[in-house]
């Protein structure tokens, strides 16, 4: 019998509100049936919300609208984000193709890649909701733990020089997902109306109070770093030694979310622990997760999250009882090199013969003409799919004798650009923040455009066109674009404001830093451009924005606060 | 001038003086002339033939919902003791059927409602009468006075059942039955200076105050003294893409007094648009300044047909009036073609079609007398004023309907949607009682509404809540589509929230094609059939076509499934309350 911390053996009333509502929810049930018949509103009544994150559904409402509806006597539009599982974001054609056909059948703004490289549909009424998730199944998709306090979607990047070890580490990626998800038959009682007589224990890791907080389990193959792995809670980094898998690199405690109104809140790289054998790793996470669940906070939601359990109890703590319960130390880790965060974007050849073939997608989302012309593209396309951390469209699986062909499939419609995109656009990203975020303060993904012409603009006056810089723009601090890893990153506070971070590395190993509080454009601008002139002035051949800053410590100052919002 | 047709005492010089005089009056000044000179009693009369004992006595009995025939009760009562008639005047909501066959004289004068109903007061004496307990009315002789509306499709209905049932129950008639349109008071005069010729002088005519002139009892506004209110809000509530949007209108009250019952009505007085008084002008040739006097007051034509006057449907005093201007062989046909001939044309007919038709030229007075007067609107009180007295709320949905190969626009509905917020309306209170809660708050109810039919029940949310009653209701709602039209949801949550809206069905024709009204009701047929145990009552409010088919379709199943006739019962026990439209 393991040792629990003071929290599963406090009295319920004494935890967090969520963790009561877990503990009578008869193991994410709740009152979901019953809510989604009722005629009287286009939500789920109650805490039932809450439950429905657990089977990858958010209750969200168009908030352009909320004004105009209260005075027409109306309610919120209510509607739903329904949130995939595709671990390591593998998907075959066929699948994109139906997910595209339910996309239009069942949702608004059509398909959006998301940041852990699965796809969110936004806007889906409540009646569709059981057709929709019903018509996953039959593509062999689902939304459990897609969202709620669980182990979310786990990612695998990429290495098409490495395309056996990435075929394994996808494999592991999957394993795990597979292993760490809920037990509960409650999903395809509620969603698919299954009678499923329910195991006596159903939920023999998780418990009936689950985790305390999200979370994240990544697996990365150097050098590339598509997925922020010291952005997850758990991260697994692929050792290879001529072209063998040998093991992970194993590194804990990595997250973005912060509060601005709190300081013992922040984010935090993951460190490196230790090494672990490949096939060990759906079960070294499940440990480490039954750790989370057993010493996570369970009354400061807040504080919840796997990084704050390191600190409070020290990683030595961890690494102990981590030996305890495998009953094996860790080795120490192996030496590993990572280059960039980004993706390998255009072609690239895989060193199987295969080819590849990254298509930029601005913030992830897919609609409008890009829907149509991808809709035109897939009529016709064999291969596979992989979506990136980078909210990208990878085509993979291309035989020599298509590529051509795909080729010029993809300049009939217009698509071919998207292989060679501006570079700057390449190196950004954003969450999706309003109109359907909840937690928005100000906008995301729909300032991306402007944002990129006004740094584009910026850029070019110092002759920077050419030269990447990870920009990373967020609508609150919750950092679902991973702004912290950037080397330059907006965070949103109100609307047309945002907290500016500067610093991170190139390849996502270093946090960057609060720089200026509350500046709009015009401030990001002025404050910006003697950055970015001493930068094409001063830098060092191929080094980049964030190293430079720190080398020249220009980062050294108390933040500004140019506008006290 | 119905004067002419009696001989009279006078000296020609008086005679002509009188008669100068009386052209100046309209009818409601010259029936309250007579009505005042009666209660002066100073015309001599016939010697009486000793006091009238209560048999011989003429029995004036009203039916009433706005008042109008009380009215006119009372300007006969005037005329007959000016004749030297010994007459009393009753409610009808008074008089019992037996009390009926020691008469020898009988005078009602009576409206409908509703679509067809008798006033809603007299509803008792109506099914007496009608029923078979029914008196044996040999030797009554009577006479009977109608008040209606020809754009409803029942016109007169309640005075016509009273007069062929008072024959076929032995009375005779005196004169033939009248009934009158929305003007009525030309023909109502002549149809008194017909009867009171048919009535035996009996005594002589006592001293006493105008009986007549005593205006109706109801005090606080009303459709004669409307109340002035000011628009404090105008807000579209459905989609922003409807053709035909339904809003919500807050009207300021600063009097309380206003006796407004949830499930009661507002009357507004509204305006004709401009664009039509204009197109009416241009077909007949006149400008708008000429003066021209309605009711007495002297006012602009323009402003006469604008504020005054119904300018889409035509009475056939118009046809007539027309017939007179030119030659319109056709006019005279249909006028030669009897009442149901012209009623079917008319309804073909707009007034701009007719002056389309039938060019003419009328004097500016000619006009407006021939055009009937612009009837108030009525709109449903969409809030309690016993929860929030200073504000009244309507619900009015922009009313559009097809007429030939055009789509009119409705008059009232259209005003309105347009006011803006510190526009002024003018408004009196319409009782409805048949749309009254049912006393006994623990009596579920059962509540059907379609678009518009909404406001009541938001009134009896409101209404019940603030009574910290827990009445159990049922709603049955239709609309375009849940996200758009959802009138009132918040309303509507809040009254489950308060414990009122326990069970809650909708029907949005655009999300569910195929479902109606009724189908959620036959789809619980059972939980109904059980509510109706429970003492439910049924509430039908709104489109008038789509309800008349719910109602329909639930006669039908609960007459299968609980008996003959259940349904009639319901409705004989009042627990079916209609309020259609
Ligand atoms: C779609 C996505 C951003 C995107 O543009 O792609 C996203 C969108 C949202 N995130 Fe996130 N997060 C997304 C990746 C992330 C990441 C990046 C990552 O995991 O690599 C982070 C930072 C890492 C971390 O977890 O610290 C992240 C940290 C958060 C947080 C802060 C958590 C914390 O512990 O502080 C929240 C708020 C919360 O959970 O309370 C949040 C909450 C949300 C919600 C669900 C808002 C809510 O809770 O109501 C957002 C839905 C917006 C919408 O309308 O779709 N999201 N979110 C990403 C979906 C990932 C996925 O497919 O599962
Ligand atoms: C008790 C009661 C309560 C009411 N409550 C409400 C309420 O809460 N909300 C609301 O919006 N309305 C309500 N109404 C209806 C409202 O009073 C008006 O009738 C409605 O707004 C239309 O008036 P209008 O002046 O716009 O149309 P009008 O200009 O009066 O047009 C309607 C006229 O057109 C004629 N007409 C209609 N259809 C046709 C056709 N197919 N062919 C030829 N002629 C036709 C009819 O003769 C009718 O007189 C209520 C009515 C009643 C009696
Ligand atoms: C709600 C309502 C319904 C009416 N229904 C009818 C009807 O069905 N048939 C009819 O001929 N007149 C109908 N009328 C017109 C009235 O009979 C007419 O206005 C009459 O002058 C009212 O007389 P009162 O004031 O004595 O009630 C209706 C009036 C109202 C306000
Ligand atoms: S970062 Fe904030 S605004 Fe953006 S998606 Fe995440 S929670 Fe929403």
């Amino acid at each position: 019998m393991v040792e629990r911390s003071g929290y599963l053996n406090l009295p319920l009333e004494t935890l967090h509100a969520n963790e009561q509502l877990k503990a009578r929810s008869q193991f994410l049930r709740g009152r979901i049936a019953e809510g989604l018949l009722d005629p009287l509103t286009g939500a789920v009544p109650g805490d039932d919300p809450l439950l429905m994150k657990f089977h990858g559904i958010y209750q969200q409402d168009d908030r352009d609208r909320r004004p105009e509806r209260r005075q027409r006597h109306l309610e919120p539009i209510y509607q739903f984000m329904v949130r995939m599982r595709i671990p390591g974001g593998l998907l075959e054609s066929e699948q994109w193709r139906g997910i595209d056909s339910l996309s239009r059948r069942y949702a608004e703004r059509g398909i959006r890649i998301t940041t852990r490289q699965t796809i969110q549909f936004h806007g889906v009424r409540k009646p569709h909701l059981r057709a929709l998730i019903q018509g996953l199944r039959d593509l062999g998709l689902d939304t459990i733990a897609a969202c709620g306090d669980d182990s979310r979607g786990v990612v695998c990047g990429a290495n098409p020089q490495l395309s056996h070890v990435h075929r394994q580490v996808a494999a592991l990626a999957r394993a795990t997902s597979n292993r760490l998800i809920p037990r509960t038959t409650a999903y395809p009682e509620i969603w698919y109306r299954q009678e499923v007589a329910p195991a006596d224990n159903e939920e023999p890791v998780y418990g009936d109070l689950y985790l305390p907080r999200k979370f994240k389990v990544g697996y990365a193959i150097p050098p590339v770093n598509d997925i922020d792995v010291y952005g997850q809670d758990l991260g697994f980094i692929a050792v290879v030694e001529d072209r063998r898998l040998l093991g992970f690199n194993v590194c804990v405690g990595g997250g973005m979310g912060q509060l601005d109104n709190r300081d013992d809140s922040y984010p935090r790289l993951a460190e490196q622990i230790g090494f672990i054998p490949p096939d060990q790793a759906p079960a070294f996470a499940e440990t480490v997760m039954m750790i989370q669940r057993d010493f996570g906070d369970r009354q400061d939601r807040h504080r919840a999250r796997f990084k704050y359990t390191l600190d409070n109890y020290g990683t030595a703590w961890f690494i102990d009882e981590l030996a305890s319960r495998r009953g094996v130390p860790l080795d120490p880790a192996r030496p590993v090199q990572f280059e960039h965060n980004g993706d390998f974007l255009g072609w690239q050849r895989a060193d199987d013969g295969q080819w590849q073939a990254t298509l930029y997608i601005e913030s992830g989302r897919v609609d409008g003409p890009l829907r149509e012309q991808l809709q035109g593209f897939f009529q016709q396309y064999g291969g596979r799919v992989r979506l990136t951390t980078n909210q990208n469209l990878q085509l993979t699986d291309i035989g020599d004798y298509e590529r051509e062909q795909v080729q010029w499939r993809l300049d009939d419609l217009d698509l071919s650009w998207r292989l060679q995109p501006d570079s700057q656009a390449a190196h950004t990203l954003s969450c999706v923040a309003l109109p359907t975020c909840g937690l928005a303060m100000a906008e995301a993904e729909r300032y991306t455009p402007r944002l990129l012409e006004v740094f584009g603009r910026l850029k070019a006056q110092y002759g920077l066109d050419t030269a990447p810089i990870t920009l990373r723009l967020t609508g609150c601090p919750n950092g679902c674009a991973r702004p912290y890893l950037a080397e330059i990153a907006l965070t949103g506070r109100a609307p047309g404001l945002y907290n500016l971070y500067l610093g991170g590395s190139f390849h996502g190993d270093r946090l960057a830093r609060l720089y200026a509080g509350n500046i709009d454009e015009e401030g990001f601008i002025s404050l910006l451009a003697p950055l970015l002139e001493r930068f094409a002035a001063q830098r060092h051949d191929d080094e980049h924005f964030g190293d430079f800053l720190l080398r020249k410590q220009l980062l050294d100052t108390t933040p500004v606060n140019l506008n006290h919002a | 001038m119905t004067a002419q047709a009696t001989p009279h005492p006078f000296a020609e010089h008086q005679w002509a003086t009188i008669l100068q005089l009386l052209d100046g009056f309209d009818e409601r000044q010259s029936l309250w002339l007579s009505g005042y000179l009666a209660g002066r009693g100073q015309i001599a009369t016939p010697a009486a033939i000793g006091p009238a004992d209560s048999a011989t006595k003429l029995l004036i009995a009203f039916g009433t919902e706005t008042d109008n025939s009380r009215r006119l009760a009372e300007t006969l009562a005037g005329k007959c003791k000016a004749a030297g008639i010994a007459a009393d005047v009753m409610d009808l909501a008074k008089v019992r059927s037996r009390q009926l066959a020691k008469r020898e004289y009988l005078a009602i004068i009576t409206a409908t409602h509703g679509d067809g109903d008798p006033p809603e007061p007299t509803l008792s004496f109506y099914e007496e009468l009608m029923g078979d307990g029914a008196p044996a009315l040999d030797g009554l002789r009577f006479a009977v006075l109608a008040l209606g509306d020809s754009s409803y499709e029942r016109f007169c209905v309640t005075g016509q059942e009273f007069d062929q049932r008072l024959e076929a129950l032995g009375g005779n008639r005196l004169i033939p039955r009248q009934d009158c349109d929305v003007d009525f008071a030309a023909p109502a005069a002549q149809w008194m200076a017909q009867l009171l010729e048919q009535l035996p002088r009996t005594a002589a005519a006592p001293n006493g105050t105008a009986v007549a002139a005593v205006p109706a009892t109801a005090e606080g506004p009303s459709k004669s003294q409307p109340l002035t209110v000011e628009v404090l809000l105008n807000q579209n509530l459905s989609s922003p893409l409807r053709a035909h949007p339904i809003h919500h209108l807050e009207l300021a009250l600063d009097t309380p007094a206003l006796q407004l019952e949830p499930g009661d009505a507002v009357g507004i007085l509204v305006e004709n648009p401009p664009d039509l008084v204009a197109a009416i002008l241009d077909g007949s040739g006149l400008s708008g300044e000429q003066p021209v006097t309605i009711d007495g007051t002297a006012m602009p034509l323009v402003q006469a047909l604008r504020q005054h006057r119904d300018l889409t449907i035509p009475s056939s005093r118009f046809l007539e009036t027309w017939q007179a201007l030119g030659d319109a062989p056709r006019l005279a046909e249909i006028i030669a073609a009897g009442t149901k001939a012209q009623r079917a044309f008319l309804k073909e007919h707009q007034i701009i079609d007719l002056l389309d038709r039938f060019p003419a030229h009328p004097q500016p007075q000619q006009l407006v007398d021939s055009l009937r007067p612009l009837q108030p609107r009525l709109y449903d009180a969409a809030n309690s004023l016993a929860a929030q007295g200073d504000e009244l709320h309507i619900t009015v949905k922009a009313f559009h309907y097809p007429f030939g190969q055009r789509q009119e626009a409705g008059i009232a509905s259209n005003y309105l949607l347009a006011l803006q917020p510190g526009d002024q309306l003018q408004i009196y209170p319409h009782r409805n009682a048949r749309f009254h809660l049912p006393e006994d708050p623990k009596l579920p109810l059962i509540l059907i509404g379609d678009g518009t039919g909404i406001a009541p029940y938001r009134a009896f949310f409101q209404a019940l809540a603030h009574a910290g009653h827990e009445t159990p209701c049922w709603l049955v709602f239709a609309e375009h589509s849940f996200e758009e039209d959802f009138l009132y949801q918040l309303d509507l949550q809040q009254a489950r929230d308060d414990g009122l809206l326990q069970r809650i069905d909708t029907v949005f024709h655009q999300d569910q094609p195929g479902r109606s009204l009724a189908t959620p009701l036959l789809e619980q047929a059972g939980v109904l059939e059980y509510w109706l145990i429970c003492g439910a009552h049924i509430y039908l409010c709104g489109d008038k076509e789509r309800l008349e088919a719910c109602e329909s379709q639930l006669q039908a199943q609960l007459d299968t499934m609980l008996g003959q006739d259940h349904w009639q019962q319901l409705a004989k026990a009042k627990r079916i309350h209609r309020n259609l439209y």
